[in-house]
């Protein structure tokens, strides 16, 4: 059996804002998922460690940086509608993509094992320049970041029910990192449409599986499996989930319908995608209802660890069967528009 | 000629003085005016579909065909919001925000619509400042 390599205790309890369903019970909840697993010494907790500033401004503006520092010591507030930061969320959130950074090079030590990175605040609607959507930092692309720099090629699996703009903005033209994403559509932030394939030069390295609001795991599960040809032939050498557990049918804050058994399903998809042992890292994204989340991060580690759950039974027979092939088609029909415009241009 | 204008719009005194400027730009220039409600995550995906009250009311008071001006929901925080119009079915050629003094030193970007906008657009941006600004 694999060990599960963990990041969950750096202090996050201090970015708290009242009422605000991106709360601290979230990574105990996560926490207790893990506990629910009694792995006993087959559980490897890695010390937490803040990212330092030239590891964060692999992906984001240094003068962003500066300013959201800046905020949060001088006692923080709303940065919109949505996203809020507190008099502590500046050094939360650099031990929040330290976690990631920190698990992943466990990984890469080890050799073997499964990493998951207990991440608040989350991460994936972080822009390089620009807090939204609850996010500050983006964990799961400054570990990216972190690894392509050292020769790696990664492929990252977010199955946040809400588009990872943020991480897709960062990556859009960089190939090597290939970007996938299955996720609520219409629903916030209003990207993540097929048609947004990547930049020059990273045509085709940006997959988007939108689904309709009611989807079941079904869809979810056939709009990674299209994307498997895409993932086997972009060869990654490291996997990186954004594993939000709001698509889960009791989240509050959208409409898919999946459960805990579908995300096992997910996961054990996103886990195939790697080369080998040791290469696989889930960052927490979002979820809010407690139990859902729990029960979901159970199902998840799990299934990539190859441990016997009992997850909620994996759900079919919504709309949207056929929206990940369909997206798919979209995918390759403007990768040739853009490639015959290419064309005419020279 | 211009002929789209769109404004951001969250219901806000900020948000009404920039609709006021937005619609007065549009009867002059005879433009179409888009009204852009961001939708964001915390907020009811079930908002009003419909034109809000203080936007019609304010159309009627300027003298504009109310066929003109067009409302419409969009998934996203504001700035990105505003930033997509420019492409259809809105193809904004310019962007009306407003303002809030909200006390944050000059030239942070964050937390203001405003001046994200100014840094990303690329079409036009009228910034219409809260009475705090004056």
């Amino acid at each position: 059996m694999s060990r599960l390599v963990l990041n969950a205790d750096y202090g996050a309890q201090a970015h708290e804002e009242a009422g605000h369903p991106e709360r601290p019970a979230r990574a105990t909840a996560a926490r207790a998922g893990v506990a629910d697993l009694h792995l006993g010494d087959d559980l490897v907790v890695v010390g937490p460690r803040a990212a330092r500033r030239e590891e964060l401004v692999r992906v984001h503006a240094a003068g962003y940086l500066d300013e959201l520092g800046a905020f949060c010591y001088g006692g923080g507030g709303d940065l919109d509608p949505d996203t809020y930061a507190t008099a502590d969320s500046w050094s939360i959130a650099v031990q929040a993509a330290g976690a990631g950074l920190a698990v992943v090079d466990a990984l890469a030590q080890r050799g073997d094992g499964v990493g998951f990175v207990v991440t608040r605040p989350p991460g994936h609607h972080a822009l390089a320049d620009r807090a939204m959507g609850f996010c500050l930092l983006n964990n799961i692309a400054v570990a990216a970041a972190h690894l392509i720099d050292a020769g790696e090629r990664v492929v990252i699996v977010d199955w946040d029910v809400h588009h990872g703009n943020g991480t897709q903005s960062i990556f859009w033209d960089e190939p090597r990192v290939l970007y996938v994403s299955t996720h609520q559509w219409p629903l916030y932030p209003g990207s993540g449409t097929p048609a947004e394939v990547g930049g020059p030069r990273a045509l085709g390295r940006t997959l988007n599986l939108p689904l309709p609001p009611g989807a079941t795991g079904d869809a979810a599960r056939r709009a990674l499996e299209a994307a498997a040809p895409i993932v086997e032939s972009f060869e990654p050498t490291w996997v990186l989930v954004s594993a939000g557990f709001d698509a889960h049918r009791a989240d509050p804050l959208a409409d898919l319908a999946l459960t805990s058994g579908d995300f096992a399903a997910l996961a054990s998809l996103a886990g195939s995608f790697a080369p080998g042992p040791g290469r696989v890292a889930l960052f927490l994204e979002g979820g809010y209802d407690l139990e859902a989340l729990r029960a979901s991060t159970t199902a998840s580690l799990s299934a990539l660890l190859g441990e016997p759950s009992t997850d909620e039974a994996p759900t079919s027979g919504g709309p949207g069967a056929e929206a990940g092939p369909a997206a798919l088609e979209q995918f390759w029909r403007t990768l040739e528009v853009l490639a015959s415009s290419e064309e005419d241009a020279t | 000629m211009t002929r789209s204008i769109a404004v951001g719009f969250d219901g806000s005194p900020s948000a009404t003085r920039a609709l006021r400027v937005a619609l007065a730009l549009a009867r002059d220039a005879g433009a179409t005016t888009w009204v852009l409600h961001a939708r964001g995550m915390l907020e009811e995906r079930a908002t009003e579909s419909s034109t809000p009250a203080v936007v019609s009311e304010t159309v009627t008071e300027l003298g504009l065909d109310p066929e003109r001006v067009h409302w419409r929901v969009e998934d996203g925080d504001p700035c990105s919001v505003l930033l997509r119009s420019v492409a259809p079915p809105v193809e904004a050629e310019i962007l009306v925000v407003g303002r809030r003094g909200h006390g944050h030193p000059e030239g942070l970007l964050l937390g203001s619509t405003s001046l994200q906008l100014v840094e990303h657009a690329h079409v036009p941006v009228v910034v219409v400042p809260s009475p705090l600004d004056e």
